[in-house]
């Protein structure tokens, strides 16, 4: 090449045209090392986005699967099987109270009838203000509600009659003994709770335990981008060692590292709700076989014409024969009733993942831009 | 690869992605914005026939209902408006509680569209002007409906068994036409040492409304048309004489010969459906049935000694209830069940629509099973038996005069007492006056302008 070529170079000074040509000129050479950091810069910090959105997803999904079943469903479902078994207790007191020949049973089978009664409303009146279940889960326990409200006036005319001397207003009496009897046990109030509780609470309590977002499948969707993360990560070490000489890039070990922790800690969370609702589940379970009744025989009618009566009614099944249920103890019932309920209210944790995750992802994203920044500066030390 | 083709290939590609996920939510159900509830007093299989009326009310619009059935659908429904959240559609039988939630502005009025725009018109006369009624007294939507007549029974008539009447011998002569010629019929069958009458009163929550249709069957017939009117607006006595005399004529027939099986007791006790149970027991039980038209199902589901089930026309018939002296013929009780509205939405109007329409009227009355019958005379439905066509003929006569049940058009508190009273007459005739006296006072509070649960005080006429 010629001085004077070569002076046109180093001499004379570039006209904007002429320097706007070498811009071009030098972007049109894009190097494969600048692609290469490019490439790793946004791989990373996508992976990062994208691990760290599918856990929250994941996550939260299961915090609030495990908070309804939890906190609502299961509250629901034991407070409707403790008013279907204080009722049923309720109306066999009641018809004892009424038929009995000991006055002074019929006093304390009175008193339990009128407690039973006060606490299955009570149950009825928490179950709806749980609100674990549907709409029409809703409407059954405004029917049980509504069905409850007749059942209670037909007992206490029943009450008036029966205080009667007069024989015929006392066969009135025990017509409304027999109607109110019939109204809580055959398609009636239990009918009504039945279905809440073991269709419609029952059957999304067990759709919730069994929910796919707390299987092992549902931790694939954030696990396995994490997998293709930290393959990144690991090409990323290797590709920077050899390309700019250094053994380790130390915030994107970092990186590594913190995505390790987050992946532990999101599979010990999802493991330990799971966990959880299992036991809210059996101790549903448990608390429901608690509440079932074993049916036992009136004492005998002997001269007790209104016990032949019922007992003739039961065995031709034209009544619900609630009468027949034995009385447990309802001091143990409904303090294990208690105990199940505040157990399950405690079960909802989500032990910081609402914080936790999006911290965890903003220092991923820092991370990993500024491992790959450092490096793209020192390329571009060496391009100019 | 060209951008611009590229861009617009994506663009395409996305559009189809799009229209293929609306596609099927577009077909599903236009102007569906939301599952319906409909609430009613149907269980079991009433629940199950309407079922397949609202199966194809969803195959033919896509909207979704559901049905929730309620012994106490009274109550409930009070205590839903109360709450403000009441159901899409009600299902209500009484008159006047469709009146009183029409003057509450809890009933919605709503028009019927398209082929169902002259559904009512459709109706006999006497079902139209009984139809008219059904609105507020205040009447701010006087070209709109609130309530449309889903179905009807027939409550002035009589049941019994051919074959077993047949064994009466020279005591059955055919039906009774008269009230004395019924007065006879039951002194003979007492006479044979047999129950002339199935009594069966539980109904809980409501027992005791079996008596009072028999009350107001009786009163009807017994003093006419004008009287039966003023007894329900309350403008006739509990206490007067024609009142009276209804409740001590239907003691005397009931108590005819011997008392029923059972007796009394026994009564109070039987729920209103099991009464076929003993007319279809052999030995036969009791001879005659008083019952609306919707007792035929419960028939049709009782078992017979050799295992059948009853027969409409071989196992069990009917006659109209008899006549008394002056009494101008086909004058009839009558109860229906109305379809309201509650909730504005299209898809609750599509509903109502759909229930005027022939479709809908034909699907329960044209079950075997069913009992229930449709007052639109050009949906014709096909009542499978001649007893469901007899009944549907005394249903849609154009020249009968309807009376709806008095008690369905009473002040729910007044019909509460009404049932109450029934219970108390039957176990101690003797306080008769005593009863009467006291519904008269439930009747002037439930009828008081003042009373602020008097939310407007109709007025009822048969229809005619």
């Amino acid at each position: 090449m010629s001085v004077g070529a070569l002076s046109w170079v180093r001499q004379a000074p570039l006209s904007s045209a002429d320097w706007w040509r070498r811009r071009v000129m030098l972007a049109g050479r894009i190097s494969t090392t600048r692609v290469v950091l490019a490439r790793l810069r946004w791989a990373m910090i996508g992976g990062a986005v994208l691990v760290v959105g599918l856990a929250a997803i994941v996550s939260g999904q299961a915090t609030s699967t495990v908070t309804a079943a939890s906190g609502r469903t299961a509250a629901t479902l034991m407070e409707v099987s403790a008013a279907r078994q204080d009722l049923t207790e309720a109306d066999a007191l009641m018809v004892r109270s009424l038929v009995a020949d000991s006055p002074a049973q019929a006093v304390d089978d009175d008193t339990a009838y009128r407690l039973q009664l006060a606490l299955a409303s009570a149950s009825l009146q928490q179950a709806g203000e749980s609100n674990g279940v549907g709409a029409e889960a809703s409407q059954d326990l405004q029917q049980a509600q509504a069905q409850l409200i007749v059942y209670s006036g037909l007992v206490e005319q029943a009450y008036i009659y029966f205080a009667s001397t007069d024989p015929d207003t006392q066969r009135l009496g025990f017509a409304d003994l027999v109607y109110a009897s019939k109204l809580m046990h055959s398609s009636g109030i239990l009918a009504a709770l039945d279905d809440l509780r073991d269709r419609q609470a029952q059957g999304q309590l067990d759709t919730q335990v069994s929910s796919g977002w707390l299987r092992p499948g549902a931790a694939l969707l954030w696990a396995l981008p994490a997998a293709a993360l930290l393959a990144v990560l690991g090409f990323a070490q290797v590709y920077l060692r050899r390309r700019f000489r250094r053994a380790v890039n130390w915030p994107l070990a970092a990186m590594t590292a913190l995505l390790v922790a987050l992946c532990g800690y999101l599979g010990v969370v999802t493991a330990i709700e799971g966990a959880r609702l299992s036991t809210v589940d059996d101790r549903v379970a448990a608390v429901r076989a608690d509440h079932a009744v074993t049916p036992q025989a009136l004492p005998p009618a002997g001269a007790n014409a209104d016990v032949a009566t019922l007992d003739a009614m039961c065995q031709q099944q034209t009544v619900g024969c609630g009468w027949s249920h034995a009385v447990t103890d309802l001091a143990t019932t409904n303090g294990d009733t208690a105990r199940a309920a505040a157990s399950a209210q405690a079960a909802p944790q989500d032990f910081g993942a609402v914080w936790a995750i999006p911290l965890a992802g903003a220092l991923l994203v820092l991370l990993g831009w500024w491992g790959i920044q450092l490096r793209i500066r020192e390329y571009r030390y060496e391009a100019t | 690869m060209i951008p611009g083709k590229s861009i617009a290939g994506r663009l395409v590609f996305a559009l189809l992605l799009v229209a293929c996920g609306l596609g099927p939510v577009a077909c599903a159900g236009v102007g569906c914005d939301r599952s319906l509830t409909v609430i009613g007093n149907w269980s079991d299989g009433e629940a199950a026939a309407f079922g397949q009326v609202l199966a194809a009310f969803e195959a033919q619009t896509g909207c979704v209902a559901n049905y929730h059935g309620s012994q106490s659908l009274d109550q409930e429904l009070r205590s839903d408006v109360q709450a403000s959240n009441p159901p899409d559609v009600a299902i209500v039988s009484r008159p006047s509680d469709v009146v009183y939630y029409a003057d509450s502005g809890a009933l919605q009025p709503f028009t019927l569209t398209g082929a169902q725009s002259d559904a009512i018109r459709r109706y006999p006369v006497p079902w139209q002007a009984l139809e008219s009624q059904l609105r507020p007294q205040h009447d701010a939507h006087p070209g709109a409906l609130y309530a449309i007549v889903f179905k009807a029974d027939l409550k002035s008539a009589v049941w019994y068994d051919p074959l077993v009447m047949a064994h009466l011998g020279a005591a059955w002569t055919g039906p009774p036409a008269t009230w004395a010629e019924l007065g006879a019929l039951s002194a003979a069958i007492g006479a044979t040492g047999g129950t002339p009458w199935c009594l069966g009163m539980e109904a809980t929550p409501n027992s005791g409304w079996p008596g009072t249709d028999w009350i107001e069957d009786i009163l009807l017939h017994q003093s006419g048309v004008s009287a039966y009117q003023d007894w329900v607006n309350g403008t006739l006595p509990w206490s007067s004489p024609a009142v009276r005399q209804a409740w001590t004529t239907w003691r005397s027939i009931i108590m005819a010969g011997q008392p029923t099986q059972g007796g009394v007791p026994a009564a109070l006790l039987t729920n209103v459906n099991d009464t076929g149970k003993s007319l279809f027991a052999r030995p036969v039980g009791c001879y005659l049935d008083h019952k609306a038209s919707f007792i035929m199902s419960d028939y049709r589901a009782d078992t017979l000694p050799d295992g059948r089930h009853p027969a409409p026309l071989a196992d069990y018939r009917f006659f109209p209830f008899p006549t008394f002296p002056g009494e101008p013929g086909n004058v009839s009780e009558v109860s229906a069940d109305f379809a309201t509205l509650f909730r504005q939405s299209s898809a609750a109007t599509k509903l109502l629509n759909f229930l005027a329409s022939d479709q809908a009227q034909g699907i329960w009355p044209g079950l075997p099973a069913g009992s229930a019958f449709s007052v639109d005379t050009t949906a014709g439905p096909h009542y499978s038996d001649p007893v469901k066509q007899q009944v549907a003929a005394r249903l849609t006569r154009p020249d009968a005069t309807l009376c709806f049940d008095g008690s369905d058009q009473m002040p729910i508190a007044l019909s509460t007492a009404f049932n109450e009273a029934v219970l108390r007459f039957l176990i101690d005739p003797n306080r008769l006056d005593e009863l009467l006296a006291q519904l008269d006072q439930v009747s002037r509070t439930a009828h008081d302008p003042n009373n602020p649960n008097n939310v407007g005080d109709p007025t009822f006429h048969c229809g005619h």
